[in-house]
């Protein structure tokens, strides 16, 4: 990322796409703005660009004791920037050089001559140019006349009130912890320098580390906050006391922050440190002494280590030769979960050596050549599970190795030694190309994965769900197929593997995630496995999003067949909506026109009109398609299509009544609930919170759909386009 | 809530509880108190399903055709009198149910609710009420879904393997019935076969989700008030089908791309203990014996997937009933003839051989270990636990359950898997003619 510091340094000639505003917090409210500006910039060709100032316009515009304080460290708001992609910061001093500058002057000067903005993107309530005088009004029809695109994106709304960095820093201040962590999606984060204290928590078993130099930050109220210390890459589980430190100094006057670390006894004195502070706890106390302090600071880590275990947040703990280890640490399951994700973009003619390479690695190790081996290995750590990760995220292929163990009073143990499978299965490949062995083994997993496409078409939806993908998308990687052709596959030779795997642990994005009921000694297990990679010049996260498909728009499409079923399959186009607030609104569209038996279609088509056995909707988010999709019979197949539509037109033409968006938006939410009770599913949680910054908290997801209004739902069915009819034509009745 | 109801109590791992009530007439309550999980599932199961096709009527029993039990738990959704769809919406609950063999299972999950689900159910399954018109409605969809199974692989096996193993007996028909049996099944037939099954004292609740005291008593107080004590009607007719296949061997052209074989082993059901836990433990032994020899822990089976005999989809089960007992083999293979023949060679070798004591603790651990993953979610936990409770197994007692459960030396099923007569297999070959067209 380029940083441009002074107002007069020489500017990269490049077009593009450029974000105004503060952004102190990097708070939702921004990263909504700042990863529509990145995905737009992506699909266009621009440079995504941030312009901001070094200091806070109220500390210029208004009474310095006005301003209570940053939300961010300008380092870590830089590399918030950095983390959603933006590849070019102009961070410019103040001065009256700018804020002297009408709107019209900052926009052309700046906008459109020195930063070549195609793009400006700001909140809806930007304001700009000397007086403030420019807004979103303004910028409209200034980009209308220079040829410049604006992009206004709407507030986000979270428990019913507007996400902005006034409301975090209210909510710090009146100890709501947890509601400004959720708004700014990470926690507030402190950093500083240990300094000497007065050691008197080390005589009493309960060393803390003392920082200073946080003066410029918003001042927390004083007491005692569950935190996580960040110390030399690794994070570690906290408590920090915030004040004055009353019984240590009843006449001090100077704010202390001191955390007292778990699972840690080194010496910390000048080391940088990073404390999050995750929950209020309580309010500072003064105790007679130090020693009758005790029983209170016990009783302080006890409360903190069960907010810890039940709030189940993600974290990324550390980062080994830069693969980021995440964790959410529960004990609400028996079985631990943990994955070794890899990421890349989807080659044709590739998507079979790579589908073989995990199927091999998931069956074999160098410490178990045979399948029933491993497999034995597997079954005394109590049915543990080890498979192979093969999907794909519109353009992207994830693929990865996954492992379950059951952890109920082992206390780790079983998931440590599964972890030992999972990274001696990868690492300590098996690979022999000289043996006649190998070559069985591979010609084996060839012969099985061309079962695998055999036998796939035989559930005709599936079938025509892919026939309708690929007629939409053409020959785009989205439509690639996992486990390739079959030609493709029959064609992978040991080097192809070879390249994969070669591939797959030094270019691809690469990280490790676990949900377990964490221990100390779990993870330095999974600190030392990781080990086992090598540095190198991996695909960023960034670099590993999926970009946007082209849709074709198709003429109808029959497929005759000789099965008695009939499936109908209507391809719509939604857009690409899954980085963006509005996804929410689309969920709820999906729920309302097919997502159960309360569903428009299955009410209409079904119940009412006995025309199918099976009608839903199917959301494809990454690539911005719905797909309607019905099994029926030939001689009804037209009468389900004219319903399809009728069903569509009426969420269209806004004729649907509340209580079907009401009973959508229950489902929706019963249905996030029901994730965060799946084990399985706390694991995707952590993946896509970290991969793609979607919020890990199930209060903010409902407090999202909740926030979708009838308008937005109608909105989406506006938006949709019509691609394709598809039929897999059955034979008629009594043919 | 002040209560006379007597609970029993057991525990399990992380402060789980499970609370059971058992009415005198039989009505059973089974609540699991699970923490920390927003999730709630209800499942109100009847020991009734497809095998059951006599009703009482007038004093005595009537035969009905096939697919009766599967019609009426249709028309418990459909019913639009009995307005439980619209119902589940207002309350987003996820209403399913599954009929079987011998069981008929309707089951819900829901944010919290416990008790409008358990009302809602109570309500659609015995105070029911659905109209001639809502049969015929329904009529055609149950074709159309019949009309769907007739293209699956799995489903042209397990029909065409059944009615080699079980002429006689009601397996041989699907649990749907067929397009005939649908056409033929009468308002009447339906209304007495709620009749007769659809009562309290065979019905078992299970609830699970973080329910407290209050509203366990609540939840019992609702199922007590709600189900009428009516005594079990015993219109049961169990049939020892004890034909024998003959070592049937069938090949039919089918939808597949890929041969497909599935054969089956037929057991004298009699042979198995009575007592209902005890024969939990030997069909879960003598599957635990397979494991050894088929599973994907036992080496054989390296070699037959080198071989291309066998692939992923290599399956096997052992089928119980109160009248029927089979083990079943399915995959799909290259070579199905030549698969058919290994592992039948391979049973062969098995019966005659003393069992290995090393494997059979490894497949142990595996079981047990299966089974603690469907405890995971509160969804797998109240299946499991209306499952094990028909066996009179308490979920929370699997960890004793398995850790007394020996290596089987007396094999009482040795004798029945050795005979050539007792076996029949179907190969599903792909069709001569390009299916696509």
């Amino acid at each position: 990322m380029r940083i441009y510091a002074s107002l007069h340094e020489t500017i990269a000639p490049v077009a593009r796409g450029v974000a105004i505003g503060t952004f102190d917090g990097v708070h939702l409210g921004h990263q909504e703005l700042l990863r529509r500006l990145v995905m737009r910039c992506r699909s266009e060709g621009l440079v995504p660009t941030v312009f901001t100032f070094s200091t806070h316009p109220d500390l210029v515009f208004r009474a310095p004791q006005d301003f209570t304080g940053y939300l961010m460290d300008e380092k870590d708001r830089l590399a918030a920037f950095e983390d959603i992609g933006i590849e070019d910061v102009f961070l410019m001093p103040l001065t009256p050089e700018i804020y002297e500058l009408s709107a019209e002057q900052f926009l052309v000067s700046w906008m459109k001559n020195r930063l070549q903005a195609r793009l400006i993107a700001v909140g809806n309530d930007a304001r700009f140019g000397a007086g403030k005088t420019g807004g979103t009004t303004f910028l409209l029809d200034w980009s209308a006349r220079h040829g410049v695109e604006a992009l206004i994106v709407d507030d986000v709304m979270l428990e019913g009130e507007k996400v902005s960095s006034t409301r975090c820093r209210q909510a710090l201040l009146d100890k709501n912890v947890q509601l400004a962590n959720r708004m700014l999606t990470h926690p507030y984060r402190l950093n500083g320098t240990v300094v000497r204290g007065r050691n008197l928590g080390s005589k009493y078993g309960v060393p803390t580390a003392n920082i200073g130099d946080c003066a410029t930050r918003l001042p927390l109220p004083h007491g005692v906050y569950v935190a996580r210390t960040k110390v030399d890459g690794r994070w570690y589980d906290a408590v920090a006391n915030i004040g004055l430190s009353p019984t240590i100094d009843r006449r001090s006057t100077e704010v202390r922050i001191e955390a007292h670390l778990f699972d840690f006894s080194d010496d910390l004195y000048g080391k940088t440190i990073v404390v999050d502070i995750l929950h209020f706890l309580r309010d500072e106390l003064t105790f007679d002494n130090f020693a009758a302090m005790m029983p209170q600071i016990e009783q302080d880590r006890h409360d903190a280590k069960a907010f810890l275990k039940t709030s189940e947040q993600p974290v990324e703990r550390e980062s080994v030769h830069g693969i980021p280890f995440v964790e959410i640490d529960t004990d609400r399951f028996a079985f631990g979960q943990a994955a070794l994700i890899f990421r890349r973009r989807a080659v044709k003619g590739q998507m079979a050596a790579y589908a073989l390479l995990l199927r091999m690695m998931a069956r074999r190790s160098k410490q178990y050549p045979e399948p029933s081996g491993l497999e034995q290995a597997l079954a005394l750590l109590g049915d543990a599970m080890f498979s192979p990760i093969i999907s794909q995220e519109g353009d992207v292929q994830v693929l990865g190795l996954m492992i379950q163990a059951m952890e109920t009073d082992h206390g780790g143990r079983r998931l440590a030694d599964a972890i030992t499978l999972l990274f001696d299965a990868c690492f300590n490949v098996f690979f022999d190309f000289a043996s006649p062995s190998f070559m069985d083994q591979l010609e084996h997993e060839k012969r099985q994965l061309i079962n695998v496409r055999l036998t796939e078409d035989e559930d005709r939806i599936e079938h025509a769900i892919r026939l309708s993908l690929n007629a939409v998308l053409g020959d785009q990687p989205h439509a690639l197929h996992l486990l390739g052709e079959i030609a493709e596959i029959e064609r992978v030779t040991p080097a192809d593997l070879w390249s994969a795997f070669d591939a797959l642990v030094n270019d691809a994005y690469a990280a490790f995630y676990v949900s377990a009921d964490m221990t100390a000694a779990l993870r330095t297990h999974i600190v030392d496995a990781l080990q086992a990679f090598q540095p190198g010049n991996r695909l960023s996260r960034i670099q590993s999003w999926p970009l946007d498909a082209v849709l074709r728009q198709r003429p109808p499409l029959y497929v005759q067949d000789n099965t008695t079923e009939h499936i109908v399959v209507h391809v719509l186009s939604t857009g690409s909506t899954w980085y963006e607030q509005a996804r929410w609104a689309d969920y709820l569209f999906d729920e309302l026109l097919g997502g159960g038996q309360h569903s428009l279609l299955f009410t209409t088509l079904r119940d009412e009109k006995s025309l199918c056995y099976q009608v839903f909707s199917l959301k494809m988010n990454v690539i911005g398609i719905t797909m309607l999709v019905a099994a029926t019979t030939k001689s009804q197949a037209e009468a389900v299509k004219s319903g399809m539509e009728e069903v569509y037109l009426e969420v269209a033409h806004d004729r649907v009544a509340d209580e079907a968006i009401e009973t959508a938006r229950r489902f929706v939410d019963q249905a996030l609930t029901a994730q965060w009770d799946r084990a399985s599913q706390r694991l995707y949680t952590a993946i896509n919170w970290h991969v793609y910054g979607q919020s890990a908290n199930l209060d903010d997801k409902r407090s999202f759909v909740q926030a979708v209004s009838r308008e937005d739902v109608i909105r989406v069915a506006h938006r949709a386009n019509a691609l394709l009819w598809f039929e897999l034509a059955g034979v008629e009745d009594g043919d | 809530m002040a209560t006379n109801r007597m609970w029993d109590v057991t525990s399990g791992g992380g402060g789980r509880k499970l609370y059971r009530y058992m009415r005198e007439d039989g009505l059973t309550v089974q609540i699991v108190d699970v923490k920390g999980f927003y999730g709630t599932y209800v499942s109100a199961s009847f020991h009734t399903g497809g095998n059951d096709r006599h009703v009482w009527h007038l004093g005595r029993t009537q035969a009905i055709p096939a697919g009766a039990a599967h019609f009426l738990e249709h028309l418990i959704f459909s019913g639009n009198q009995n307005g439980f769809t619209k119902a589940c919406a207002a309350h987003a609950i996820s209403a399913n149910a599954s009929t079987m063999h011998n069981e008929t299972i309707f089951y819900s999950t829901a944010t919290g609710q416990t008790l409008q689900q358990l009302a809602l159910w109570l309500q659609a399954l015995v105070n029911t009420q659905f109209s001639r018109d809502e049969v015929e409605r329904e009529r055609p969809v149950i074709l159309a879904e019949l009309d769907m199974v007739q293209n699956d692989p799995s489903f042209l096996l397990q029909e065409r393997l059944m009615q080699s193993l079980y002429p006689n007996h009601p397996l041989s028909d699907d649990i749907a019935g067929s397009h005939a049996d649908v056409e033929q099944i009468r308002f009447e037939a339906l209304s007495r076969f709620h009749d007769t099954f659809y009562r309290g004292s065979s019905l078992l609740i299970t609830v699970v989700g973080a329910v407290d005291a209050d509203e366990r008593e609540q939840l019992a107080a609702l199922a007590d008030a709600t189900l009428p004590k009516k005594p079990v009607i015993d219109a049961k007719v169990l049939t020892f089908d004890d034909s024998k296949p003959g070592n049937a061997h069938i090949i039919l052209p089918g939808p597949v791309d890929l041969p497909r074989f599935a054969f089956g082993l037929k057991m004298d059901p009699r042979l198995f203990p009575d007592d209902p836990r005890a024969r939990y433990v030997e069909r879960r032994r003598l599957y635990m014996w397979l494991d050894t020899w088929f599973g994907d822990i036992a080496p054989a089976t390296d070699a037959w997937r080198i071989q291309d005999l066998i692939d992923d989809s290599f399956y096997y089960t052992v089928s119980l009933g109160d009248d029927y007992a089979m083990l079943l083999f399915s995959g799909y293979s290259r070579r199905p003839e030549e698969a058919v023949q290994t592992i039948l060679d391979t049973l062969d070798q098995a019966v005659q051989s003393e069992p290995d004591a090393y494997r059979f603790e490894i497949t142990k651990q595996a079981s047990f270990g299966h089974l603690m993953r469907r405890q995971d979610s509160v969804a797998g936990l109240g299946s499991l636990a209306s499952r094990l409770w028909r066996s009179e197994v308490d979920v929370f007692g699997l960890e004793t359950l398995y850790a007394n459960m020996s290596v089987p030396t007396q094999m009482f099923w040795r004798q029945d898997l050795k005979q050539p007569d007792n076996r029949a297999t179907v190969i599903l070959i792909p069709e001569p003619e390009d299916r696509h067209g």
